[in-house]
């Protein structure tokens, strides 16, 4: 009770916020905000279960043709790299979680700056080196796939197999989604900045901080699983 | 009997008692520790590269390799989510809401793949002749020889199919294998 | 008296201003009124294709405007000129009666229209959790009613309500991709209500309120929303591949590209065999009020109650396959078959404790009571016709016929229409602050209870004996049963105009409603008719359970008319 005599207009705005009127107390408020975003993650992995349900009954029942059309037509380096590139997005933003709970707004700053970038690296290397020599290629899912002669000489002995425009809608349709996701993330995380700039993040508020942290982290565990599953086994 | 309307100032004291309840636990902010976040993001950096490793460098038999795969992500997963997202320290309820979701995953992946395995089997036995369509019970262990008698039966009543002969024949065949009719009758229905 | 303490109906200074708080409004009551108009209209419209359905199946032949098909799309509409077959006008109707009521009344019906007016004043808060999410829910809500009126302008989609592959994927009269966006944008809606009660109910219970100080309708919509939360999700993604596969022929779902059609009915079983408990479980929240308040008494097996709620929450998840018993392989319809019997235990749990509680109770026969009282006898109907149905051989006959009709309508009408419609008489006055006319009410109820049945138990007989659903033609020999259930229809459609009629002269010149006309015990009757802006003055203090009518005279009521039982007879009947 030692900092009642300042005058509220002195105070940062992450130090003079109340919670809102239907809340009894700011610690309900931010516990109850992180209990909706957990039950809002608990929705995005059964929404990507969609995705793995499909992969497991079509790498099931087509297993050969599954295996090697992962190796004709992924990198396994540049999913590997993007592999680390969010991990390491996902260090920085528990860096910054901690710079708001320490009061060091810099390091909030410098940490929510890498993880944007590592958000944008991601995303370049996604559509400059993959979709985009897909698209050329025509190497599309389902029945806008189309063989090119040239492309099995390439392969090395390797013919695509018939049900190669499977492999490939699942891997258009998750990597899409978890791509969307990434966007949808970054734009988050430039949000949070912005507001981490202007002072409202403090060790007595950081809910929407925490919130955008952990929609980051759920975005890499997906991308953990779908690194091996569509690009190494 | 009117328990059901306190006070104003009945309420105003449970109110204060409450209050000062809670404020006893509202700094309980957990503030996220530097080394173990640093220990943990350099452990599911090597994993991946162990991931990398084991898939390009040693064949399992079978789905061995993916297996291997998906233990070694679902443990990174495992640390993402207690460590990074805080689980660990955080409420159980959080950790009940993954929970129920992962289990969920695992209920709609499992019993999906459960029916589409057994019709891929049940698909691959009737290519290869070993079933014929017409329901379970009707399995039978050659579908060739089913197929030739079933040719044979369909060209003996072709032959006979202008004579009077035929309802009595099938009929004297009827009284002596009673048991046999519904068989009969149902391969009848079949032409 | 602040601001805060007047009605939320209460008008603002003008009309612009009253507009506006309306659409921005994030009060849980607003934003539930407004739910309410919506599932409402929705209820209208799905009823009056339901209506057209039942005229079309008057006579054995096709009744309907036939034609020449002239193209697909506007060509083919009426209305531009065009003349559409009337078999195919029949499946569109059909299709369009399933998808309007199923995911725009009934899925958004009690949790989004009464749970979201009722669901805090009951735990006490002065809102819900997150009330700008409640209003992004009821907008969300909006764009995906107006994706199916476009669908609808084009003359629907023709799929049924389950959007079965191949036939969704290949078909090109209507509009499927508008219903299919509809009905993805309508699951997100879905999710943020839950998400909202679930916070809501964990985080702002008034303080002193345990779980089980919870009245029962809470638990109820609380398990709803767990599955709101968790299966949902997957229809999202079910129809976004299906979206996928109409507009970029992705072939998941195609078997001439190598995809597989029965994986898309998992996926869309995995969300919809939960969603039916999404739709009745709410349905149930609300009987076990009406029957404790209406019969005056405790309710009996609280506990057994609230867990079975949670237990078909949790059952719901692992039977999806008894949709599926003529496209499944044998090993997996063996474990659903079996597993679907369990849903059986906790659903008659209920019922048994509902029946319990109304032995020995002063039963006061009202709207909302003769409601609890047909949903008891309709719903147990409903159930009844289950086990059959999860019954391998007796599922293999009856699949896809009338019984299944039949079964379906005596739990999702029987069960929660008849719950809704009690409910919403029964908490009418304490929302709108007007009485209703009670023996107009109660006649709207008798008519509706005869017209249900005599539409729908007749179709027991047709299933059974081989009248396939989704046909516009049958034999002559099914007729009489065909015209007996048109018939019912009508009388059903009667029962529910008398119910409008009730609504709207309440409104127009109801007398004002006390605080509590029914003598209820739960916190919403502690505040005003219609209650104020922050429901409550200052936070309530709990100090009775739910459903204490043994020891505490309901509140704003008169001790003589509501005298309290002997404590020794109490004593009796709790050993």
């Amino acid at each position: 009770m030692t900092h009642v005599s300042t005058s509220t207009e002195d105070l940062k705005p992450h130090e003079r916020y109340v919670p809102a009127s239907h809340w009894r107390n700011a610690y309900d408020e931010a516990d109850g905000a992180k209990l909706g975003m957990w039950l809002f993650l608990s929705t995005e992995i059964l929404l990507f279960a969609g995705f793995f349900c499909a992969y497991a009954v079509f790498r099931m029942l087509y297993p050969g043709v599954w295996a090697d059309a992962s190796h004709y037509y992924l990198d396994w380096r540049i999913g590997g790299f993007n592999t680390l590139v969010l991990l390491l997005s996902s260090f920085t933003v528990v860096l910054a979680i901690r710079g708001a709970q320490t009061n060091r707004p810099a390091m909030t700053n410098i940490n929510l700056i890498i993880t944007i970038i590592c958000a944008l690296v991601f995303l370049v290397l996604k559509l400059g080196w993959e979709y985009y020599p897909k698209w050329v290629h025509d190497e599309l899912p389902g029945g806008n796939f189309a063989y090119h002669s040239h492309s099995i000489l390439e392969a090395g002995g390797y013919v695509p197999g018939s049900h190669d425009n499977i492999f490939l809608s699942i891997y258009w349709i998750a990597t899409g989604t978890h791509g969307v996701h990434v966007l949808i993330g970054a734009f988050l995380l430039t949000w949070c900045l912005w507001l981490n700039m202007k002072g409202f993040y403090g060790p007595k508020h950081y809910t929407s901080l925490e919130n955008v942290g952990l929609y980051w982290h759920i975005v890499d565990i997906i991308w953990i699983f779908l690194f091996p599953l569509l690009y190494l086994v | 009997m009117s328990h059901y309307h306190p006070t104003r100032e009945e309420e105003k004291a449970i109110h204060e008692e409450l209050a000062s309840q809670e404020l006893g636990h509202e700094h309980h902010v957990h503030v996220t520790p530097y080394w173990p976040m640093l220990a943990v993001f350099v452990t599911l950096v090597i994993m991946t590269v162990v991931t990398v490793l084991t898939a390009k460098f040693i064949d399992l038999p079978g789905t061995g390799n993916l297996l291997l795969a998906m233990v070694i992500a679902c443990f990174k997963g495992t640390l993402v989510f207690a460590y990074f997202m805080h689980l660990r320290y955080d409420k159980l309820l959080n950790t009940v809401v993954v929970a129920a979701s992962v289990f969920a995953v695992v209920l709609f992946i499992g019993f999906s793949m459960l029916d589409l395995k057994a019709r891929a089997a049940f698909n691959h036995e009737y290519e290869a002749g070993e079933i014929t369509t017409g329901g379970m019970n009707r399995v039978v262990a050659n579908a060739n020889e089913i197929a030739r008698e079933k040719a044979l039966e369909h060209g003996h009543h072709g032959d006979e199919h202008g004579e009077h002969g035929d309802h009595a024949d099938e009929h004297g065949d009827d009284a002596h294998t009673d048991g046999d009719h519904g068989a009969d009758h149902g391969q009848d229905d079949d032409h | 008296m602040s601001h805060h303490d007047v009605s939320y109906l209460a008008p603002k200074e003008n009309w612009r201003k009253t507009a506006l708080s309306w659409i921005f409004t994030i009060d849980h009551k607003k934003i539930g009124v407004m739910y309410l108009f919506a599932v409402l209209f929705a209820f209208f419209l799905g009823g009056v294709f339901a209506l057209m359905v039942r005229m079309e199946l008057w006579a054995p032949k096709v009744t309907l405007p036939s034609g020449e098909v002239q193209g697909v799309a506007f060509d083919s509409l009426p209305w531009f000129g065009g003349a559409i077959e009337g078999n195919t006008l029949y499946n569109h109707l059909f299709s369009l009666h399933g998808t309007i009521m199923v995911f725009l009344f009934i899925i958004p019906s009690i949790p989004a229209a009464l749970g979201n007016i009722f669901l805090p004043i009951m735990l006490g808060a002065k809102d819900v959790a997150f009330p700008r999410l409640n209003l992004l829910s009821w907008y969300v809500y909006l764009l995906g009613g107006f994706f199916a009126l476009v669908s609808l302008m084009s003359f629907g989609n023709e799929t049924g309500w389950t959007f079965y592959t191949p036939y969704s994927t290949a078909t090109e009269y209507g509009s499927v991709t508008a219903m299919v966006l509809a009905a993805f944008i309508l699951g997100f809606s879905s999710i943020f209500t839950g998400m909202n009660f679930i916070v809501t109910v964990h985080k702002l219970r008034v303080p002193g309120m345990g779980w089980f100080d919870m009245p029962l309708f809470i638990w109820a919509i609380y398990a709803t929303a767990v599955i709101q939360v968790l299966a949902t999700p997957v229809l999202g993604i079910t129809l976004l591949m299906l979206v996928f596969e109409r507009t970029m022929n992705i072939g998941i779902f195609d078997p001439a590209i190598g995809g597989d059609p029965v994986l898309f009915q998992h996926f869309f079983w995995f969300y919809s065999h939960p969603a039916v408990y999404i739709m009745i479980l709410p349905g149930m929240g609300i009987i076990s009020e009406l029957i404790s308040v209406h019969a005056r008494k405790k309710i009996f097996g609280y506990r057994a109650i609230a867990f079975s709620s949670i237990a078909i929450a949790a059952i719901s998840f692992l039977v999806w396959g008894h949709h599926m018993f003529a496209s499944e392989t044998a090993i997996a319809n063996a474990i659903f078959s079996a597993l679907t019997f369990f849903v059986a235990v906790p659903t008659a749990i209920k019922v048994f404790n509902w029946v319990a509680t109304l032995y020995k109770g002063s039963i006061v026969i009202n709207t909302p009571m003769l409601y609890a009282m047909a949903f008891l006898f309709c719903f147990t109907i409903g159930g009844l016709t289950g086990p059959p149905l999860a019954t391998l051989a007796t599922d293999i006959h009856l699949h896809d016929t009338y019984f299944v009709v039949a079964h379906f309508h005596y739990v999702m009408m029987g069960g929660t229409v008849l719950a809704f419609v009690g409910g919403l008489h029964h908490w009418w006055p304490k929302f709108t602050g007007r009485m209703y006319n009670e023996k107009l009410a109660m006649l709207g109820c008798v008519l509706v209870f005869i017209g249900f049945n005599l539409t729908f138990f007749t179709q027991f007989f047709l299933g059974s004996e081989g009248m396939p659903r989704r046909y516009a033609t049958y034999v002559e020999e099914f007729q009489m049963l065909h015209r007996l259930s048109t018939m019912g229809s009508w009388i059903l459609g009667v029962g529910f105009l008398v119910h409008l009629g009730v609504f709207v002269a309440s409104i127009a010149a109801g007398r004002p409603a006390s605080r509590n006309p029914w003598g209820g015990l739960t916190l919403e009757w502690y505040t005003e008719s219609p209650p104020i802006e922050h429901n409550f003055p200052h936070e309530p203090v709990l100090t009775h359970g739910p459903y204490d009518f043994d020891t505490v005279v309901p509140p704003h009521c008169d001790p003589k008319d509501y005298p309290l039982p002997d404590p020794k007879e109490v004593e009796k009947f709790s050993h």
